[in-house]
């Protein structure tokens, strides 16, 4: 139960929602005016990539191997892929995967489908039909038309190699691995040109505009039709840009989309190093984790995209997907022998939400204890955006970790009695009662509802507001003012891969005002951003633009512009 | 208040509510589900006064021994075996061969072991081991002493031919090496075997239960540390032939049930249903909601043989089984169910190791249909705490 004033109240009494003026198909942007941010080049991520191959090549095409690891920068993956190179094992990893993929695209099996015309003779070079091949498959892996040159280098490149291997598939194959292998591919590299409308400036070319759309809204790489219209200028102009973001927006891909951003926002590939103690937590193994991780991606698409619902109910919904494996975590029986099938959790049902499902809770963990400390910080830090220190090096951290301790018997107790050392107190109070909310909750996500015997008790305050139990502590963050202004702004970095700007605080606050009117329809708020020139504009060198990061501060001052 | 409203509703219990249940307070009867998470015969381990007489020879040992009865010389025979233990996925070795066929007239020995006269299977003469009394007898000179409880009369001459062999014997916790590899076969082969116990009103002490043992459409999966994973999800095999009602009681948190048949299909690898005659089953429910106990009964003596003996070499080679040894003494130890014709037994008592987790057992395959699945889901026993904490909410608590 939330027993303070809730904050929902700061934003009923906003009422500003019937003057919001819509972005997009042919609407007047009423937006503040941003100065843009640098044009970018994003190094494709793994997800990324193996949606790219599936899309391209078709999904029975194997993606073998594993990459380098992404960077993670201010909160997302989006955003440190901008600052990611490749180092040369890297590259080995990547020429290896793509000899692999190369291989089975034009192996006989997918030669038929995957090559448009037939050579005159297999075993030797056809270059008309290469460079058919070449044309189409190239145009959607470097997201737009090889140039000429490019194609004589492709073209040549497979002929020879035909010719000297006797084999014509050979030479396409080696075109194909030296496509994957290329800059071009691996990197998202927007490109900027003078803008006609303002005299001095640029802007990105289409072709960006296309990727940047085509990777926000769906998560791959653009498709014929919206690099057809790139190719016609389309994407130069407010009413083409709406157009390609209501066909996106209306497609079934858009789910692609929401889970690629939440997976990201939700920092997911941390289950690629996650372990837990196998004689503590027998119940949580690796397909646990990959179906945990489902869970809630299903959960957040279903309400967000299917239900077309309200992002804050993400923290609060009784309704979600099982599979037998998670049946047997959450102690629920499941109907169905393979696969997913709806659950809804009983109204006095302490687990609600996303923050109560075992992604969120096992991924902020200790392997063999949970951790209110790390739960807070996670919450904070993801969901409402708020930077917690990291603790100082001299930490004595025994008094927490001695999970046996006869005078302490719940994390609670042990927390209180480290919080007392002065130089951990000040953060602690930060994160941990969010965290102690979640302790009904172990390390694997199982419910209990005592430590060493001892009744475990989740009240606690987050940011003036306060709760008596899990149930409250849900609809606190429910109401939280920070979360769908955290959410815009995340969003936002996503489709960008930066960080925004301070210069462009009032930009987003202004996206969140509409975000909140539109009832905060997350569907309805991407096609806000992509639809808007501010997501496509990008800073001209030497002006004064103020690209500095906005900080924590930064979003805070939002906070209070809502209010 | 229906079961599934019932279940969920637990997880906000208090821990009062847990204290409630260890001061045995009355509750609403319950039902509680398990899948069984270990099943194996039951062998007594007491060290060497079991086995006075000493242990059976290994299969190198009998091997050479039947190699000399069948007239090979002590250098061939020596030469026979030196490959030994040969390719265990393919009977390569010439030494098989000739095991396989050492019956009169190079018989199939495994098919008709009376073809070979009895080697002598060394049995328990110890005077502890595990199972019932299942003839009420208890100055029988078969009769066992339970070594837990000193309960005189318990009969197991299954036990009495297979306690000394070396592939029964462990000391516990560990199983039996044979025993463990024949659940390991039936556990991740075989349908989960389930057993549900309605009627508990009282964790330690529950007048009339009623206990049902079937066998599921799906199988067992495991944990991160190799067990059955518990609070899985069952469907029940709506085969009959796997169906089996008990009735018993609960005292002291020990669950005994009267006499009754009780047959279950198995896996044609090693057994294709088990049967038993006058069976019993008696299993602690232990505080971290599992099951632990015994079943035990009269067993067709020949099915059991041939759960070994149907692998021809390979139990005889690698878990040093003495075919026809076995096959005598199970026929010399039945001790029950008499041939009307020839008077010899059929039976043969039996007592088997059965654990079992908490897990959902469901009746039904439609998902929509609440009523069936309602009555049928029942709860992982750990769960009873969640029903008992709705039963107590309601009751104002």
């Amino acid at each position: 139960m939330v027993m303070s004033n809730s904050p929902m109240r700061l934003f009923g009494a906003l009422g500003f929602a019937a003057a919001i003026a819509l972005t997009g198909c042919g609407q007047k942007d009423d937006a503040p005016v941003t100065k843009g941010g640098p044009v970018s080049l994003r190094r494709l991520t793994e997800p990324e990539y193996r949606q790219v191959i599936a899309d391209v090549f078709g999904t029975t095409i194997k993606v073998p191997g594993r990459f380098e690891p992404d960077i993670r920068d201010n909160g997302l993956i989006a955003v440190g892929t901008s600052r990611e190179s490749v180092a040369g094992t890297g590259l080995e990893q990547y020429d290896l995967t793509a000899r692999g993929i190369a291989a089975q695209v034009v192996d006989e099996v997918h030669r038929t489908t995957l090559v448009p015309c037939t050579p005159a003779k297999a075993t030797d070079r056809d270059d008309a039909c290469a460079a058919k091949f070449i044309e189409r498959t190239g145009r959607l892996l470097f997201r737009r038309p090889l140039s000429q040159g490019e194609m004589a280098t492709q073209v040549k490149g497979a002929g020879e190699s035909a010719a000297k291997l006797g084999n014509f598939y050979s030479g396409l194959e080696l075109s194909v691995s030296a496509m994957l292998v290329s800059p071009q591919f691996l990197f998202r590299q927007e490109a900027a040109q003078p803008d006609p409308d303002n005299a001095g400036q640029r802007r990105l070319d289409g072709y960006s505009k296309a990727s940047r759309l085509s990777f926000f809204l769906w998560d791959t790489t653009p498709d014929s039709e919206l690099l057809d219209a790139a190719a016609k200028g389309d994407l130069d102009t407010d009413s083409g840009i709406a157009k390609q973001v209501d066909r996106m927006t209306h497609s079934p891909r858009l789910a692609a989309g929401v889970r690629a951003f939440f997976s990201d926002m939700l920092g997911f590939d941390g289950f690629t190093a996650l372990a837990k103690d196998p004689q503590i937590y027998p119940k949580y193994s690796s397909q646990v984790a990959a179906d945990a991780q489902e869970q809630t991606l299903r959960t957040l698409t279903d309400l967000l995209v299917t239900n077309n619902g309200d992002y804050r109910d993400a923290f609060t919904t009784r309704k979600t997907y099982l599979t037998r494996l998670l049946g047997s975590v959450y102690g629920v029986p499941v109907m169905t022998s393979t696969g997913w099938e709806p659950h809804e959790y009983a109204v006095d049902d302490p687990r609600a939400g996303i923050l109560m499902q075992v992604s969120f809770l096992s991924l902020h963990s200790h392997p063999g204890r949970s951790s209110p400390t790390i739960r807070g910080k996670a919450l904070r830090e993801v969901f409402l955006c708020q930077k917690v220190p990291d603790p100082p090096g001299n930490v004595n951290f025994a008094l927490v970790q001695d999970t046996k301790n006869p005078a302490f018997h719940t994390a609670r107790a042990r927390l209180g009695a480290h919080i007392n050392q002065p130089t951990c107190a000040g953060c602690h109070k930060i994160m941990d009662p969010v965290g102690l909310a979640m302790e009904n909750f172990d390390s694997a996500g199982g419910f209990r509802s005592t430590e060493n015997d001892s009744l475990i008790v989740t009240a606690g305050e987050i940011d003036g507001m306060k709760f008596d139990d899990a149930s409250g502590f849900t609809k606190v963050i429910h109401d939280h003012p920070q979360a769908p202004v955290c959410l815009v702004n995340r969003i936002y970095s996503f489709g960008t891969g930066r960080a925004a700007s301070k210069d462009e605080a009032e930009w987003l606050n202004y996206q969140v005002k509409q975000f909140v009117a539109s009832g905060y329809k997350v569907p309805e708020l991407m096609r806000r951003i992509a639809s808007s020139k501010a997501f496509y504009r990008i800073s001209t060198p030497g002006t004064d633009a103020n690209n500095a990061t906005l900080s924590m501060a930064g979003t805070n001052t939002q906070t209070e512009a809502l209010k | 208040m229906t079961r599934f409203q019932l279940y969920t509703r637990p997880l906000g219990i208090v821990a009062g509510l847990a204290l409630a249940i260890a001061a045995g307070h009355a509750s609403a009867s319950e039902t509680r589900g398990y899948v069984v998470s270990w099943f194996g015969v039951s062998t007594y381990y007491g060290g060497e006064g079991d086995c006075p007489d000493g242990l059976n020879p290994m299969s190198t040992e009998f091997y050479k021994r039947e190699l000399l009865r069948l007239g090979y010389s002590e250098p061939d025979a020596t030469k026979l075996l030196k490959d030994f233990p040969g390719n265990p996925g393919r009977p390569d070795g010439e030494y098989i061969k000739i095991m396989g066929t050492r019956g009169d007239k190079k018989t199939n020995v495994y098919a008709h072991p009376e073809s070979a006269a009895d080697p002598g299977l060394k049995e328990v003469k110890g005077k502890f081991a595990y199972g019932f009394n299942l003839d009420g007898k208890t100055d029988s000179p078969i009769s066992f002493t339970d070594p837990n409880t000193g309960e005189k009369g318990i009969k197991n001459q299954y036990y009495r031919s297979l306690g000394c062999i070396r592939s029964f014997r462990a000391p516990p916790p560990a199983h039996p090496t044979l025993a463990q590899a024949q659940w390991d076969v039936l556990r991740d082969e075989m349908p989960a075997w389930l057993i549900e116990i309605a009627g508990i009103t009282d964790s330690k002490n529950s007048d009339n239960v009623t206990v049902t043992i079937s066998r599921g459409v799906d199988h067992v999966s495991r944990d991160a540390s190799g067990a059955v994973r518990s609070d899985m999800s069952f469907k029940v095999d709506p085969d009959q032939r796997s169906h089996n009602v008990l009735h018993g009681s609960i005292k002291n948190g020990i669950l005994t049930t009267e006499p009754s048949n009780i047959r279950i299909v198995a896996d044609p690898f090693l057994i294709p249903e088990f049967s038993w005659k006058k069976a019993q089953l008696k299993l602690e429910l232990k505080p971290d909601g599992s099951l632990n106990g015994i079943l035990g009964g009269y067993h067709d003596w020949y099915a059991l043989y041939w759960s070994y003996a149907e692998s021809g070499w390979v139990e005889e080679h690698s878990a040093s089984v003495d075919m026809p040894a076995l096959y005598y003494s199970l026929k010399r130890n039945a001790d029950a169910d008499p041939d009307p014709t020839t008077g010899e037994n059929k039976s043969i008592s039996t007592a088997y190791e059965v654990e079992a987790v908490p897990a959902f057992v469901i009746h039904t395959e439609d998902k929509n249909d609440k009523k069936v699945s309602d009555a049928g889901s029942t709860l992982p026993a750990h769960r009873v705490e969640a029903n008992l904490g709705g039963w107590l909410r309601s009751l104002g608590w």
